[in-house]
This record gives C-alpha cells, structure tokens and sequence, in this order.
C-alpha cells in the first residue's frame, strides 16, 4: 500500500505539470492587455510602462514567466487580481467555501436518493419501481441543468415561495434549491450506476451460497451485495465531488451564488486573467487531490485492486 | 445465395477464419430451412451488430427515440417545411419592432395564432427563432461526436494495440485532459482561440474536440487489449497475417460496441454543453441562433415572459433526451449484461 501510494503521488507531477502549462499558455493568449489595465482609464506614460512590464516580469521568456508563477503558486500566493485589487487568493479563501457548501449539500442529497432508488430498482427488477426509475432518471439527464434550474426557480420561488430567488443572503436555506437541482443530474447517473452493479452483483454464486444459509434478505443485500456492488458508484461521487468543487459554473450563475465557478465567469467577462488562471489551477490541483484520495480508498476497499 | 434475403447483409461474423465454415454451414442450412419454410434458424447466426438491429427495432422505445431525433434532424436541415404553416415571418432575422400595418408595438408579446410561440424583445417570431435554432445544436451534436470518436479512437487504438511508449505517452496525456473539469476548459480555451465577437460553431466544434476524447480513448484502449489477446487473432497472425489485417479486420470491428455505446449516449451531452456555453456568455455569440442565446436572453424576464424560456428549453429537452434514449437503446443491444 505506501509503494503504491508513493508511486501514484509522483504520477501525479508529471500530470499537474502539464496541466498548469496548459492553463498558464492558454492565459497568455486571452484577449486584453493586463499592464494597460493596470493603468485604467488614462494612457500610462512610456517609462511607466516600461517599468512595469520589467517589474511583472513580461520581457522574460514565457517558459521563464511560468516558472516564476508555478513558484508562487506552490507557495499559495496566486498573483493579484488588478481588477479587484486584491489577492487571488484572498477571493478563492472567500468563494470557496460557498462552492464547498452548495456542493456538500448536493451530494448528500445525491447519495440518499440516488443510492435509495438505485437499490430499490435493482431489487424490483423490471417491475414497475424499476420503470420508474429508469424513466424518471433518463428524463433528468435529458433537461439541461440551466433549464432545470430556472424552472424549480420560477415554480419553488416565484410561484410557491419556498425558497429564496437567488443569492446567499438568507443562509443556509439558500443553498437547497440550487444543490437540489445540481444534484438531479448526478443522481441520476449514481441511480443507474448503483441498479446495474448491484443487479450484476445480485446474479453472483456468493449471494446463492448467503441465501442457502437461510440469511435474511437485508443481510444478503445489505452485508453481501451491496459492498461489492458499491466500489464503481463510490469512484463516481469522489470525482463528481471533485468536479463540483472546482465550481458549479452553472448553477452558481442561474442562482446568483458568488462561489468559485459565478466568481470566473465573471472575471472571463471583465478579462481578470489573474483570477481566470488562478481558478482554474485551483480547480485541477482539488481534482487531482481528490482523485488521489479516491483511488487510495478504492485500493484499501477492494484487495483484487492493488496495482502491483 | 446467402444474401438473398434471408440473412442480414453487413453481418461480421462472417469475416471470422472459424465463421468461414460457421458461414458455409448457415447457408446450407438456410436453403434447407427455407425449403422448409422456416427461415427462423438461421437469424440467430447473424453478427453482433445485426444482432443488434434486430433487437433494437422490436423496442418502443427505439422508434420514440429515433422520431424525436428524425424530427429535430429534419428541422435541422429544412426549416421551412416547420415554418410554412405558421402566418408570420419565416426568416428568423427579419424583426419588426413594430407591426407593419398597424404600426403597434410587437415586442414581448404572448403566443398568439399569428405568432404561434410570441415574440422576444425585438419582436422577432419566436416560433421562427426557435425552429432555427436546431441547426446548431445538431451540427455541434453530430459534428462534435465525429471529431471526438476520430481522436479518440486513434489514439486509444494505437495505446490499446502498440502499447509500450506509446500507451505511456498518450495515457499521460489523457491524465493532464481529465484533470481539466470540461467547462473550465472550454472557458478557458474558447476565450484564448476565439475573439468574443467572431466564435462561430467550428471554434466550438474543436474545443469539444480536443477536449472531448479522453474517456473515448480509455474506453476503446480497454476494448482493443482484450480484443488482441483473443485466439483468432493469434490464428490471422499464425497464417502471416499483417499487422494492419489483424488490426482493421480483426481487433477493431471486435472492439468498436463499447466505444459506439459510449459516443451515442456522449451526443446528448455535448448538445447540452453548448447551449450551457452559449447560455454562460462563453460558447456562441448574437446574431447566431441557439437555444441557449434564447434562453440566456429570456432569463431576466422569468417572471413576465415565461415561454420565451420555456420554448427553447423544451426543444433543447427532447433533442438530448432523443439521442439518451438512442444510448440506452443501443447499449441495451450491444451489452447484452445490462439487460
């Protein structure tokens, strides 16, 4: 287990390497001038400019500018937003945990209802429950989440009330809607997923010889099926998890939440490329994380996997 | 004389070195059978993917599938024919913010018999707009599939049948892509390539491209090793064989269902990610006619304008909800333990 570990941890340098080289060129080429900004409204003198640009860095190589920056971003400082005038990481410090709640409610919920009918399904098989949920979870991945969300808005909070419009001014309750509409999508993948692996699971000799035992039904399915049938959807919460960390984009932007993903939005528009960069390294490095963790677990919960 | 009818043409077991005598034997059996007047015996010898036809024309769901997906694909092509019977304007960009006759104000309105669908703040016909508005996302659905199927399937060929540095390199190179959430890269990427004012669906199409065919190529990798090492493989090698035979008749067609199965069901996605990036300000820009522009430009009207949301969102429904169910459809027939 530690040599597997070592080994993935260096696997994972190469690929964070790449990654933020991808990110940095690709901020290079964003349209706008950053030093102009820094300038705002007036037109800056020559020397100034000058000054500047040697001062940032800008008549280095590029290759040269992205090791300076990959030096800073080790240390956690992510460069400073000229718009804002603030550090990057001050405003991830401050929009993350907006994310992090409005994804940990989602998945939660994901986990209850998607594992709950995933069960029942495989249980049911081909009966109507089963019908059911596979229809209902076809039709919630069909709807794309902004149109999703813009309709549980008008009926949940325009219409009946029960929720805020928008934005977090209300605390917690602010989060449900939007994390119950992120969470259709991924509940019903987590639905199917776990339908598919525990029937497969289900037809196995081991739950044959369980049920010989004169086992009661809960205990085979619950002690005998489901832990094996569980690993695949365990991997797809870890990294849907980590998907929505580095930021519901979407549902943050219908339901006004200044997490992460409305927070880059926003700087692609007014071409912040500190924040634009510095997000999306963010999001890659919690990717990455997570789907080190995820693996890790994956290892220690199913000894066939072990990877040498 | 075994393609006379009987048997289903396109099938690929015939190719197989056993499935030559397996074949000879069939049409023997055939003309016996239907001689007979039982033709039933020999379908069941057919290939894996007539198999599948087979299966799948027998299912409701396929016929539902293949009508939603015929019916956006026709709107797709011809829009004239759905906007011929409608009594307004039948070119979605000629706009009148008044009414030519009665010189009234037609922005905004609700649907009526003379603007089926209402009309948006320009006074545009909307049914009009919105019938327009397939061509995008079945060009960007179809057109993105194919661009993402062809890397993805070279690259997870040559990973999956040459191995040694080549798996290496490309599998690396699939890692650093996975650790890209899609749309931070789209974001990112649309932003640097394209100027905000000119993004048209090619620049769109190569960012779902090159971003889009990493699990394809995991997939289809996957499929090819466990293809390579069957035993017919090593009987087309035995017989001297070449390399691309073996490859292109052998292991490919073998390998192909799962990576099928994946990249139907991936048709419906990618047409919800371009109208989530349109409606996000970052994918397509105005005058170009998508259900997400409509619907990011209906939003701050939820509460007045309601259908001018509705509309494009239920097209934009059916049309990813179509090609899902095509997916699941087809993976029922060709993954035969899902059933």
């Amino acid at each position: 287990m530690f040599r597997y570990t070592v080994r993935r941890l260096l696997l994972m340098i190469p690929t964070f390497i790449g990654a933020s080289m991808l990110v940095f060129f690709a901020g290079f080429a964003l349209p706008g001038d950053p030093v102009a900004a820094l300038g705002g409204e007036r037109q800056m003198p020559p020397t100034v400019r000058a000054t500047l640009i040697h001062r940032y860095h800008l008549d280095e190589p590029v290759w040269k500018q992205y090791v300076l920056y990959m030096g800073d971003v080790i240390q956690g400082d992510l460069g400073e937003s000229v718009l804002r005038r603030r550090q990057v990481s001050d405003i991830f410090r401050e929009t993350f945990p907006r994310t992090a709640k409005l994804a940990g409610m989602a998945i939660v919920i994901e986990v209850i209802v998607g594992l709950g009918a995933g069960v029942m399904a495989a249980l049911k098989k081909d009966k109507f429950l089963d019908q059911l949920v596979l229809v209902s979870t076809t039709f919630a991945v069909a709807v794309p989440v902004f149109v999703m969300g813009f309709a549980a808005q008008s009926v949940f909070a325009i219409k009946f009330n029960i929720f805020p419009v928008g934005g977090i001014k209300d605390g917690a309750i602010s989060y449900v809607l939007p994390a119950i509409v992120l969470a259709i999508l991924s509940l019903a993948y987590v639905a199917r997923l776990t339908r598919t692996t525990l029937s497969e699971a289900l037809r196995e000799d081991y739950i044959q010889t369980a049920k010989a035992k004169g086992l009661p039904q809960t205990r085979v399915v619950g002690r005998h099926a489901l832990r094996n049938a569980l690993i695949p959807v365990v991997t797809f919460i870890g990294l849907d998890l980590a998907g929505l960390l580095g930021g519901a984009i979407i549902t943050e932007t219908v339901f006004n939440i200044p997490g992460m993903g409305q927070t880059m939005v926003r700087a692609i528009g007014s071409r912040d490329h500190a924040i634009v960069v510095g997000f999306s390294i963010a999001a890659v490095v919690i990717y990455l994380m997570a789907s080190l963790i995820i693996d890790l677990l994956y290892a220690a919960l199913d000894p066939r996997i072990r990877y040498e | 004389m075994s393609d006379s009818g009987y048997r289903n043409p396109g099938s690929h077991a015939e190719e197989e070195l056993e499935g030559q005598a397996l074949h000879e034997q069939t049409a023997e059996a055939a003309l016996e059978a239907a001689l007979a007047g039982d033709v039933m015996v020999i379908e069941k010898e057919a290939g894996l993917f007539s198999d599948a036809w087979k299966d799948v024309r027998r299912r409701k769901l396929f016929w539902l599938a293949a009508s939603l997906i015929g019916l956006f694909t026709l709107m797709a092509i011809a829009p004239g024919i759905f906007t011929a019977p409608s009594p307004a304007t039948h070119d979605p960009r000629v706009c009148a913010l008044r009414n030519p006759d009665t010189g009234e104000f037609q922005d905004l309105l609700k649907p009526s018999a003379q603007h089926w669908f209402g009309t948006d703040i320009l006074g545009c016909d909307y049914y009009t707009r919105v019938i327009h508005g397939a061509r995008v996302s079945i060009i960007i659905g179809l057109g993105g599939t194919i661009l993402l199927s062809i890397i993805g399937l070279t690259l997870g060929g040559i990973s999956g049948f040459y191995g040694g540095w080549s798996d290496v390199l490309i599998g690396r190179f699939v890692d650093i892509l996975f650790a890209f959430p899609f749309i931070i890269a789209a974001i990112l990427f649309l932003n640097a390539i394209a100027p905000e004012t000119g993004r048209t669906v090619w620049h769109l199409l190569i960012v779902i491209g090159v971003f889009g065919w990493p699990t394809l190529s995991r997939i289809f990798r996957g499929a090819v090793i466990q293809a390579r090492e069957k035993e017919y493989v090593e009987a087309a090698r035995a017989l001297g064989a070449s390399n691309n035979r073996i490859l292109f008749r052998h292991v490919f067609p073998n390998a192909m269902a799962p990576a099928i199965v994946y990249a139907m069901i991936g048709i419906g996605g990618i047409i919800g990610a371009e109208a989530a990036l349109s409606f996000l300000g970052i994918g397509l820009q105005l005058p170009a006619i998508s259900w997400g522009l409509m619907i990011n430009d209906a939003q701050d009207r939820i509460l007045s304008t309601p259908h001018l949301l509705l509309f494009p969102g239920v097209f934009l429904s059916l049309t990813v909800l179509g090609f899902l169910l095509l997916g699941d459809v087809v993976r029922d027939a060709l993954d035969p333990r899902m059933r």
